[in-house]
């Protein structure tokens, strides 16, 4: 079932466009990464397919609905986003901030239902921020910042999962767990995910497909191994990259 | 870490209900306190009588007919006030923002100035203020419209600009006017609850405006949070906070029109109650409305009482109690914040 779809879909930003009558269809259980180089527009076209921005011409489908007939809390639960960064000019707890996942799901004013605490308490256990769930969100780290704002996506149980590079600020064995965690997640769920990540490798070992936006409004998209090659990554970064084959996998690093 | 720890998912519910007893315990005792006070002593004995059976007599009159309505209009001001800087603080996210920083009082007190000027008088003066605040709310609003929406930030300073430029005309006003006048024109530059009137069409407002800040305020936690993060989670982002700049707006200006220009409460009990309780809205927003009318009502006490029969303006009672407690909250918080 298709998920997730655009057609001929124009993003402009100012004056720039970021990408003209650009196609792109996700079904369930695929697993989707967004490649690109810095200022390119990612984060802009994550958030068009999300709907918090209009693009300026296409259509952007739902499980088959055209998304500007959802109003926003159903949006709300079937599309989740996972931003780049976050603001606490008035910060809570991390159990408070966890909890507003579960905003649209409940009218209204709710002081946090029983099995909204136990979703709360099982996320936070999974992404290992259970003994600080008491802690201003303001004293934590940039990396355990980055996993509450992924074990509130987990409260917020989209199906289409839409992350903002979810590995920022997460060291290596962190990158691999929530990686781990979130795939897993959507596995289980039956969703579909995309995702933003400057790791090559990553998305090669994480994602089923790619979408590379070389830049002057050029992308191209499909499975992950055909469109992600030494040919296509030069163009997007504009730097000479190398290729080893281990076992099954590329793998690829600057030269 | 706020200084007493609750929150709605883990505190049991009595002691949440134990915190809005001591508050309207509080309220009660100094309501009390101030009806009891003044020229003429009345007993609390006999307060607590007129107030059950509202006999005949000069000390009946005296704390019905003039102390009862000076003492429920300050605490709908101080409400008002406290709830209006809460909101607006989340609205423009901004700690530093509070009821009179988007010129709706500068704007009220100016046109005030200009009635008296022109030498109207009573309910003229009340209109004129009125449309005042009504044409600074509308003028920041329009101004503070982009192509990209409605950022706070441009919000913030448009209304800035719109109150210097209120201030400007009010320096200007009092330069030019007769010394006569002057007197009549600092109730409205100072703030004061001595001409107040209690209205139940303010109560009603007050109350009003509670609930509808409470149906909204878990959406307004997540406003707090980021835009883009709110509208995400399913809250119409544009349409809460013209809502909630409106709302804040007429709260503003129905306490100007009690009051004058009663300064501090919006900006310190909202900081206060979040020192004390944390930042979620749910509880932050009534504790607030509580906390704020009980400020008014004590701080009005003592400007009566303190140098009497001399009466000082309330607007610096309110800092000086306000200011102390502030600091001595401030202080023991960052003393718990440290492991």
């Amino acid at each position: 079932m298709t998920r997730l779809s655009a057609q001929g879909l124009t993003v402009r930003v100012g004056q720039s466009v970021i990408c003209r009558d650009f196609d792109l269809e996700i079904k369930s259980g695929e697993r989707w990464g967004l490649l690109g180089g810095n200022g390119v527009g990612k984060t802009t076209l994550l958030h068009t397919l999300a709907g918090l921005r209009k693009p300026v011409n296409g259509r952007i489908m739902l499980d088959e609905i055209d998304l500007n007939r959802y109003r926003r809390l159903p949006l709300a639960r079937k599309v989740g986003v996972l931003f780049q960064d976050s603001r606490d000019t008035f910060p809570s707890t991390v159990k408070e901030t966890v909890l507003t996942g579960r905003y649209p799901y409940h009218s209204f004013w709710s002081p946090g239902q029983h099995e909204d605490i136990d979703l709360a308490d099982t996320a936070l256990e999974q992404l290992k921020l259970l003994t600080m769930q008491n802690r201003q969100v303001d004293t934590l780290s940039g990396g355990e910042r980055r996993r509450l704002a992924i074990a509130t996506l987990f409260l917020q149980d989209p199906k289409i999962w839409l992350l903002d590079e979810p590995t920022n600020h997460l060291d290596l064995r962190h990158q691999i767990q929530a990686l781990d965690l979130i795939t897993q997640r959507v596995k289980d769920r039956d969703g579909t995910l995309l995702m933003v990540l400057h790791d090559v490798n990553l998305i090669n070992r994480y994602c089923s497909h790619a979408i590379l936006m070389l830049g002057r409004n050029q992308t191209t998209s499909g499975l992950a191994s055909t469109v992600i090659n030494k040919e296509n990554l030069e163009t997007l970064y504009q730097h000479p990259i190398n290729e080893v084959t281990t076992g099954k996998k590329n793998l690829y690093f600057p030269a | 870490m706020s200084l007493l720890n609750v929150n709605l998912h883990s505190t049991p519910a009595y002691k949440l209900f134990l915190l809005f007893t001591c508050l309207f315990i509080l309220a009660v005792a100094v309501g009390l306190v101030s009806l009891a006070s003044g020229p003429a002593t009345v007993s609390m004995r006999e307060v607590v009588d007129i107030l059950l059976a509202q006999p005949e007599g000069i000390n009946s009159q005296i704390v019905l007919e003039f102390r009862l309505p000076r003492v429920v209009s300050g605490f709908i001001v101080g409400g008002m006030l406290a709830l209006a800087g809460a909101l607006m603080q989340v609205l423009l996210r901004n700690p530093l923002a509070e009821p009179y920083i988007l010129g709706i009082s500068g704007g009220s007190s100016a046109f005030a100035l200009l009635a008296i000027s022109a030498g109207l008088a009573g309910a003229w003066i009340t209109l004129s203020a009125c449309s005042g605040a009504l044409l600074t709310m509308f003028m920041v609003f329009a101004f503070s419209r982009s192509a990209a929406g409605w950022n706070p930030l441009r919000v913030l300073l448009t209304g800035v600009v719109i109150a210097a430029g209120w201030g400007a005309l009010i320096s200007f006003l009092l330069a030019i006017s007769p010394s006569a006048m002057i007197h009549g024109m600092l109730f409205w530059l100072m703030g004061d609850l001595g001409f107040s009137q209690f209205n139940q069409w303010y109560l009603f407002l007050l109350i009003l405006a509670v609930i509808l800040a409470m149906i909204f305020s878990r959406a307004l936690n997540l406003l707090a949070v980021g835009d883009l993060q709110a509208a995400s989670l399913g809250v119409s982002v544009n349409w809460l906070r013209i809502f909630i700049y409106f709302l804040a707006s007429v709260l503003t200006a129905a306490a100007v029109m009690q009051a004058g220009s009663i300064g501090f409460i919006g900006l310190i009990i909202p900081h206060a109650v979040r020192l004390l309780i944390g930042n979620d809205n749910r509880l932050l927003l009534p504790v607030s409305v509580l906390s704020g009318g009980i400020l008014l009502v004590f701080a009005d006490l003592l400007a009566r009482t303190l140098l009497a029969p001399r009466q000082l303006p309330v607007g610096v009672l309110t800092a000086m109690i306000g200011a102390p407690v502030f600091l001595i909250l401030l202080q023991s918080t960052s003393a718990k914040q440290k492991p």
